[in-house]
């Protein structure tokens, strides 16, 4: 055999008996508190995130069941707005965001071939700084405090004039933490995914999940700062006696209203130039998802994989240039607000292109629908929907009718439940027999699939219809009179539904867990690197570093002779979108090639690099909890010189510079 | 061809028979990783500092507009920053010099530019200490006006961001009188001197914009003319 | 190498009636959304798919257009991706994998062509649309002045009151028919969005400024508005009336609320709270009506911004229709629930950090109510618009 990428079941055991480093099992509470490998890192992430998604949707069923009938007083008006601020941060940056970093970290170093991510003990300080922050976060209800403000947060009405309590402060250091929780993982994939592909894997072969996953840590990179600097300027108006975003303030002595020259806009151009590429943020993992799933169980490669790329590539982009499409109703005036509505539509292009190429992957396949591919396939037609309303709202004139309204709400759900959720779970259902070695139960997934398939719709479509009766968001209660109760009771009763669904899930997982098929390297007839490694990998991945040589090498691996004609068409395709021809796709040459597999087998037999436990991260994240922690409680408070430090912070403090000298010194492995 | 070099190169970083650590793993750009990272991390940076720089642009002129005195004609001393700006630049130089001598292998040469690399960043820190406390017996503070807000979070950002600087390349050098940084080790000076030169870069785009750009022209319907202006281009730009 | 012909991994049933299923739900929910969408909303009165105003008429233009547009495109995609789940499912006799198809270019290019041409069509109507919303709210030869406050709104016309004085009014804005109106509306709190769904696109109200809204009511009528931006706790209790009447009683109505309760000459100071029973003293700090002497409570934008201080005007407050921004119909009943406890009524308001359950006695509440429900001209109210509307909808008129 020439190759080295071959699958393990292939290939038969030989790759399982190369000499390694001493791998006994360490599984021990000490051994997931310091470890730093990518796997279980990934599992901490999907974990945690997955019990941050039952909590958020508990409060959207709060939510739900405060507007089943009008003028209800299950939960107060102040309750009710905590529920659904807190229902908003939860979903996006508790569960959506660090559900796909779950996959992104167990899966992408296996797709590329890599043995780790480039940075491993970075990759366990951010999980544990996602963690403090979903603390802080979660101990907010605790403390009575739990934000009030919407999740869009918009100034002044997080000034402690109109907002005196915490609520506000955890809301915003809990978020500033998580947004060094998110910079430091993207940083640490975007050169994982650069750096570290196994030798023949270009750029235009890499699998679409690992390009989505590319593109969304840059866009985390370039769009969390401006947040940061929001919640910043925002923590120094409540702190420091700012106004950034206060235009007036009353001074009680004259009785007179003066005003400062701070803007409240400023923060929603601020925040919407971090929220919406966030959008894309939540949305374009999903795509790599299905975009991964639908060329397995259709038997065929991805359809224009190349335009797929650019596609994803360009929405990336000009999601940093429609933000103002969030501000339609603000007064900029029509020629801003005709600027960013062309803009808004235009990203509406490669999106669909995105949907036709996906059903084009399915024309003409041998379509197997199990439950990952009924996900997916439901997916792609669900996102239209959202994708459709999306571009009504994007004419202000439409949008000063629907904007703050349920259609509004009934578009996002459609985006970021029908999208970022469904392939969520459809990479669940896919991936999880390499997770865990065993599949999950088909019959049981079925079910799962319809069942929130139908509670989805029942729920959310509705919401369109709410919207057109002017039914506005963000409202804890109704009148009698509104003519609204219907479609409340409908949405309310689907929810339910959708919270059940969610049961059979787990109780699949348990049940798969103990009793699933065993699942083998390949359950699927995968076309990617991952499923060429037994399930549950091995702590190194990989036994010999695979060399690559085609987009699906897998496939390659076990249908050449069905690749002929397609190969030589994927090596145009790269170079080309839309007849235009971008550049030249750099394939290397056999040589290297070659010669990288000799040195890969002869480098690894002895030679596996891993890298130590380390406790420096979770000391390092220790001390950004501290020190976020004492902004928030702010006494006791010891004096330093001129500055008077919160005790925490200045423990904090203390704790991040030493976790941060002890990290850097102690040998990475 | 370009890619099967950089495979070579790749495995040879990745065997200790080219410059290096032995256990660096292969990387696919042939860059290394950690360069990677401070590249990517500067790139984040900018958005960080853009964000500052645009709001501080945002509220220029509004302290004039409200009449809430002092305000920045008055109170800024241009040749006394043109100073500390140049000392700041001249720090740039230093840390060339430094990163020069140590991939020679020079290591007296790397501490003494170190530390005159350090040396200067704490002067220019020093000329800012000196400066807010000025301002602040002037009547300015964060609370005072817009001018002054935005003016000491968005230099106060960059002054944190060379205290960073200055206590890293301490460590280097404290390393290097304990022998710790070897001429192999040259890329643990060069991701410093990466750091310093973007901290020196952004501060000649805030002493041009804060500093540098007079300010009696700014009108109050110049201001909202060039909100929009900027809301335009930005817009424009997001097209192509 | 073996390769996999057959993919025993999953089970056969469930096949069918995938196809079956799903085909049925897609075809159900939009069976349902189209009969709902297109059902009148009479009953409904913050429905924004039954214009009333030319500006709504517009928009409502603009989204069937758009509306058709999508439909056109749902339907299409949906059938697609249908069609080829069907066609294309795995029968459990291929022999060979697939042709491998990597793209077709002209296809490519294609569909992303056509899109952008249905953008294109979308696109310059909604720009026309937006250049005429602002030149209207230019020429809008009306002026009001809306205040969004925590949670309820001011209404302000310049130039009403005797001496060109400002008149003062709170959550119902009265216009007369036919005249192009110009809202301006501001803030010195939060942020607020100000929606009246069948006249106006909402406008959000942002301290620091000015935003404008131009329309023209047509059709007397009572028509119904909320807040559409979360203001904090009481945000879905903000609600306010548009009436729209015709000139002569828009007219008598401003002369109405000028001469309620003439001050006289001799005694300004008395004024009329020689009338007020002894309780409304409590009411003055934050409560104005005017001719009175209880003027001391600020309005607009000198108001305290953290709404101590400063409550709805209260003149004529025995015609109005609601109180608490549309909380409860203004009548007997409901005005002593309200006084008994605002915070029980409208939670958050700032008007029960003064007033709680027992700071009024019943005695009190009794006489302040009939107090506040004795506020209107002597000749009663001005006809209320209301019925107009009724009976005009009665005529039977789409």
């Amino acid at each position: 055999m020439a190759s080295v990428a071959q699958p393990a079941g292939h290939a038969g055991p030989a790759t399982q008996t190369v000499a390694r480093p001493a791998t006994k099992k360490n599984i021990g509470f000490w051994s997931w508190i310091t470890t730093v490998d990518h796997k279980r890192i990934g599992l901490l992430y999907g974990i945690t995130a997955f019990a941050y998604l039952l909590i958020g949707g508990i409060e959207a069923l709060v939510i739900r069941s405060q507007l089943i009938a009008p003028n209800n007083d299950l939960v107060s008006l102040e309750k009710y707005n905590q529920f659904f601020t807190m229902h908003g941060t939860t979903m996006i940056f508790l569960a959506v965001m660090p559900l796909s970093s779950a996959f992104f970290n167990f899966i992408i170093p296996l797709q590329i071939g890599a043995r780790d991510v480039a940075f491993p003990r970075l990759n366990a300080f951010s999980y544990w700084v996602f963690f403090f922050g979903g603390l802080i976060l979660s101990l907010s209800w605790l403390a009575n405090a739990a934000p009030n403000q919407g999740w869009y947060g918009y100034a002044p009405l997080t000034e402690k004039g109109f907002n005196i309590g915490r609520n506000v402060d955890f809301w915003a250091l809990g978020l500033q933490v998580l947004g060094i929780a998110s910079i430091a993982a993207s940083l640490n994939f975007i050169i994982t995914i650069l750096n570290m592909r196994a030798p023949g894997m270009t750029l235009m072969r890499m699998p679409l999940f690992t390009w989505t996953t590319l593109i969304t840590s840059i866009l985390i990179v370039m769009a969390f700062p401006a947040i940061t600097i929001a919640l910043a300027l925002l923590s120094f108006d409540r702190f420091a006696g700012t106004s950034f975003y206060i235009p007036y303030i009353y001074d009680e002595a004259t009785r007179q209203v003066v005003a400062r020259g701070g803007d409240p806009l400023l923060w929603q151009h601020l925040f919407w130039i971090f929220g919406h590429p966030e959008v894309y943020i939540l949305i374009l993992p999903a795509f790599g998802i299905v975009s991964e799933i639908i060329p397995v169980f259709s038997r065929k490669p991805l359809f224009g994989y190349a335009v797929m790329v650019y596609a994803t590539a360009t929405i990336a982009f000009l999601g940093f240039g429609v933000w103002v499409h969030h501000m339609f109703t603000t007064g900029l005036g029509p020629t801003p607000n005709a600027v960013f509505a062309a803009s808004t539509m235009l990203i509406a292009v490669p999106t669909g292109v995105k949907i036709l190429n996906w059903t084009s992957t399915m024309w003409g396949g041998q379509l197997n629908f199990t439950t990952p591919m009924l996900f997916s396939t439901a997916l792609v037609s669900q996102f239209v929907i959202g994708g459709i309303s999306g571009v009504m709202h994007g004419s202000p004139p439409i949008d000063s009718q629907h904007n703050d309204s349920y259609f509004v709400v009934a578009h996002f759900h459609y985006v970021l439940f029908g999208g970022s959720i469904f392939a969520l779970l459809a990479g669940t259902y896919y991936w999880f027999p390499k997770f865990s070695g065993r599949m999950l139960d088909e019959r049981l997934g079925k079910w799962h699939f319809w069942v929130t398939f139908a509670a989805f719709n029942i729920t959310f479509f509705p919401m369109h219809f709410l919207g057109l009766e002017g039914m506005p968001r963000r409202y804890g209660t109704y009148g009698e009179g509104s003519g609204l109760q219907l479609w409340h009771v409908v949405s309310s009763v689907g929810s339910y539904l959708l919270g059940f669904s969610f049961l059979i899930f787990m109780y699949n997982v348990a049940v798969s867990l103990q009793r699933g098929k065993k699942a083998g390297n390949d359950p699927w007839d995968g076309a990617t690197l991952e499923w060429t490694i037994p399930s549950p990998p091995p702590v190194y991945n990989f036994a010999t570093v695979p060399v690559v040589r085609h987009r699906d090498p897998l496939w390659e691996e076990k249908y050449a002779k069905y690749e002929g004609e397609g190969h030589a068409e994927e090596e145009t395709l790269e170079t080309t979108i839309a007849g235009i021809k971008i550049g030249e796709g750099q394939v290397p040459d056999e040589d290297a090639l070659e010669q990288a597999e000799r040195r890969a087998a002869a480098d690894d037999e002895h030679n596996i690099h891993l890298p130590n436990p380390s406790y420096w991260p979770l000391v390092t994240a220790l001390g950004v909890f501290l020190a976020a922690f004492g902004l928030i409680f702010s006494y006791p408070r010891i004096p330093i010189g001129a500055l008077d430090l919160p005790l925490y912070t200045a423990a904090g403090l203390l704790v991040l510079v030493a976790g941060v000298y002890g990290w850097s010194l102690e040998p990475a492995s | 061809m370009a890619t099967a070099v950089e495979l070579e190169r790749a495995h040879g970083a990745g065997h200790g028979d080219d410059h290096g650590h032995a256990d660096h793993p292969p990387t696919s750009t042939g860059l290394d990783h950690r360069k990677l990272l401070m590249w990517a991390f500067l790139a984040s940076d900018c958005m960080f500092f853009g964000s500052l720089i645009a709001t501080y642009m945002i509220y220029r002129g509004r302290a004039e507009d409200l009449g809430f005195a002092p305000f920045p004609s008055e109170i800024l001393d241009i040749p006394y920053t043109s100073l500390s700006a140049f000392v700041l630049l001249m720090s740039s130089l230093t840390m060339v010099l430094a990163l020069a001598a140590i991939q020679k292998g020079d290591h007296r040469g790397l501490r003494i530019w170190l530390a005159a690399t350090a040396l200067l960043g704490a002067i220019f820190l020093g000329g800012q200490y000196f400066e807010f406390t000025e301002f602040y017996h002037e009547g300015l503070s964060l609370q005072t006006n817009m001018f002054g807000a935005s003016f000491f979070v968005l230099t106060g950002f960059h002054g944190a961001h060379v205290t960073i600087g200055v206590i890293w390349l301490l460590t280097l050098l404290f390393l290097s009188l304990r022998g710790g940084v070897k001429q192999e080790d040259s890329l643990d000076v060069e991701l410093a001197g990466l750091y310093w030169h973007f901290v020196d870069i952004v501060w000649i785009v805030i002493f041009t914009l804060v500093y540098l750009i007079p300010y009696d022209e700014v009108t109050e319907t110049q201001t909202g003319a060039f909100t929009y202006l900027a809301g335009i281009l930005r817009g424009v730009a997001s097209i192509f | 190498m073996g390769r996999r012909d057959q993919d025993d991994q999953s089970p056969a049933p469930g096949r069918r009636s995938f196809a079956y299923r799903i085909v049925t739900l897609l075809a159900m929910t939009v069976v349902v959304g189209l009969v709902l969408a297109a059902c009148g909303a009479d009953s409904k009165p913050y429905s924004h798919i039954t214009p009333r105003s030319s500006t709504t008429r517009d928009i409502q233009s603009l989204y069937k257009l758009v509306f058709w547009l999508a439909l056109i495109v749902f339907v299409g995609v949906q059938m697609f991706i249908v069609y080829t789940a069907l066609r294309f499912r795995q029968r459990g006799n291929e022999v060979d994998r697939p042709a491998q198809i990597h793209g077709n270019k002209r296809l490519e290019i294609a569909w992303t062509l056509i899109p952008a041409a249905v953008l294109l069509v979308i696109l310059i109507p909604t720009i026309q649309t937006m250049y005429e919303f602002s030149a209207d709210a230019q020429e809008g030869e009306y002026v009001v002045d809306v205040y969004g406050k925590q949670w309820w709104w001011e209404v302000q016309y310049p130039g009403l009151a005797p001496n060109n004085g400002t008149l003062i009014t709170a959550n119902e804005v009265r216009v007369p028919a036919g005249r192009k109106v110009k809202l301006q509306l501001s803030s010195n709190n939060v942020i607020h969005s100000f929606w009246a769904p069948q006249l106006f696109g909402k406008m959000d109200v942002i301290p620091g400024h000015i935003n404008e809204i131009g329309f023209t009511p047509e059709k007397p009528g009572v028509y119904y508005g909320e807040c559409t931006e979360f203001c904090g706790v009481a945000h879905a209790l903000m609600r306010f009336t548009i009436i729209v009447e015709p000139q002569e009683e828009f007219d008598a109505w401003v002369a109405a609320y000028n001469n309620e309760r003439p001050a006289t000459d001799a005694k300004p100071e008395t004024g009329d709270v020689a009338d007020a029973p002894a309780a409304f003293g409590a009411c003055l700090a934050c409560h104005a009506v005017n001719n009175t002497n209880a003027v001391v409570a600020q309005a607009g934008m000198a108001s305290n911004p953290y709404s101590q201080g400063a409550g709805p005007n209260l003149t004529l407050f025995g015609c109005r229709d609601f109180i608490g921004a549309g909380v409860l119909a203004n009548n007997k009943e409901n005005l002593r629930t309200w006084l008994r406890n605002p915070g029980g009524v409208k939670e958050g308001n700032y008007m029960a950090l003064l007033i709680k359950e027992g700071t009024l006695n019943d005695a009190q509440i009794e006489e302040l109510s009939d107090y506040l429900l004795s506020l209107k001209p002597a000749a009663g109210c001005p006809e209320d618009a209301r019925e107009q509307q009724d009976a005009q909808d009665k005529q039977g008129e789409g």
